[in-house]
């Protein structure tokens, strides 16, 4: 189950947000000058902002997240990635920006790949459910593929560039009308993944 | 500004495309503009099945040879994909893997079938194949360092375009054909991951939180599952077969 965790329900998930601040340490931590025990938190992890998280329902503990900016308040390409973009920056209701994508590094391979799936997904579901309809990313090239066969279409902003040693640019992805059909078989979810109810509050 | 209009306009049209042969016009034409004379797009297999792309424009001479010597199994540039998940130029292979002497021999036939310096983008989707896209230019030739980044994106979004159109015109026959690989336990490709990331028999039991010997017998269960006598014959395979995706041995 992908729990959206904002402003009104963080206490429920303080543990599960502390839990991924520090995994993300650990994954950007192989980019050189990082180090794994410091906790991944910038400027845009604030009280109201938005995450999609996907905890053990068992330990509780974090197992996948992104995290979701909307495009019409400051956030991760308009301030640090400009120069990613060829074209305007796309700005809208509908369009959003995810960023810090984060699978527990402690998972098996197999876990990995379905997790990322499931968040893909759940994606989509919280799309539909908030009227949103691109997301832009900063991605790294060599993921590019997994997203589109996932079922994201998408559309660069701009040619890509090398940030941190690994070549990455800045991609519009858009809600299809054969999109979520398509992330459902590559997450092999017959249903929903996304916790119910999660449309009512944050609409 | 041009270039990436040009694959702006590439992605367009690629999305439209309903034929494989309009992708291959479409892609000639790019490639050609962006200044490379060559391309190959496929999965990493000798013969094409449902669900299995291989496009290209390379000598035919070249791709005679590539098939009747079985050279796609030890291709270079393709062992090279292996190691890495972004686009490397080719001059670059011999510093990614060991060039054996039969692969000496195999970049030299392709250098006198015209096959010049090239740029390979590598694909690796979980589940399945692994794949890339090729661009090369005429033997003589200069490879562009400029207009990589822009390949990158052609070799991504024409992969994606011809997966889909491939898959599209496969599940409209019977499926049954598609070669299943051996699947590995959860436990055994767990243990792969730490082995391909470089890790010994103590470090992988350490992680896992299991015993060395349990450790020894799971890579060894896996190595006869695929047939093979090594581990790093294993670690290829598993990454061949997607059932290992890059993104886990970099820790993405």
């Amino acid at each position: 189950m992908v729990h959206v965790v904002g402003m009104s329900n963080r206490g429920r998930f303080r543990a599960g947000l502390a839990d991924m601040h520090r995994d993300r340490g650990r994954v950007v931590s192989v980019m050189p000058g990082h180090d794994p025990t410091t906790c991944d938190v910038d400027q845009f992890d604030t009280p109201s902002t938005l995450y999609l998280i996907e905890a053990s329902p068992r330990s509780q503990r974090h197992m996948a997240s992104v995290r979701a900016l909307p495009s019409l308040r400051p956030h991760v390409i308009a301030s640090k990635y400009p120069h990613l973009c060829e074209t305007p920056v796309p700005v809208g209701p509908d369009v959003w920006e995810v960023s810090q994508f984060c699978v527990s590094p402690d998972l098996g391979t197999r876990d990995r790949q379905r997790l990322r799936g499931r968040l893909y997904l759940a994606l989509a579901e919280f799309a539909i459910a908030q009227g949103i309809r691109h997301y832009m990313s900063v991605t790294p090239v060599p993921c590019l593929p997994e997203v589109m066969a996932a079922g994201w279409h998408a559309r660069p902003l701009g040619l890509p560039r090398v940030v941190g040693g690994q070549p990455v640019g800045a991609i519009l992805y858009t809600l299809m009308p054969d999109t979520l059909e398509t992330l459902r078989a590559f997450a092999g979810s017959a249903g929903t993944v996304l916790e119910s109810g999660a449309e009512n509050s944050f609409a | 500004m041009g270039r990436f209009r040009e694959v702006q306009a590439f992605v367009r049209e690629a999305g439209k495309s309903t034929k494989l042969e309009d992708l291959y016009s479409l892609m000639e034409g790019t490639v050609h503009a962006l200044g490379f004379d060559y391309f190959a797009l496929g999965h990493h297999v000798n013969v094409t099945s449902n669900n299995q792309v291989q496009i290209g424009n390379y000598p035919p001479a070249w791709m005679e040879t590539l098939h009747e010597r079985a050279y796609i199994f030890d291709d270079p540039v393709l062992m090279a994909c292996q190691t890495t998940a972004a686009g490397f130029r080719w001059d670059e292979v011999p510093n990614m893997i060991n060039v054996t002497k039969r692969q000496e021999n195999i970049l030299r036939c392709a250098s006198k079938a015209g096959m010049g310096d090239g740029f390979t983008v590598p694909i690796h989707i979980p589940g399945e194949c692994a794949g890339s896209c090729s661009f090369a230019v005429r033997t003589g030739r200069e490879l562009d360092e400029e207009v990589l980044p822009s390949a990158q994106y052609v070799g991504c979004f024409a992969f994606e375009a011809a997966r889909r159109l491939v898959r599209k015109s496969g599940s409209q026959r019977r499926r049954d054909d598609t070669a299943q690989p051996p699947t590995l336990t959860n436990r055994q490709l767990d243990c792969v991951v730490l082995v391909a990331q470089g890790k010994s028999d103590g470090d992988v039991a350490q992680l896992l939180g299991i015993s060395a010997d349990t450790v020894h017998q799971h890579i060894e269960a896996a190595k006869q599952r695929f047939g093979v006598a090594t581990r790093t014959q294993l670690v290829v395979r598993t990454l061949f077969d997607n059932q290992l995706a890059f993104q886990d041995v970099m820790s993405w």
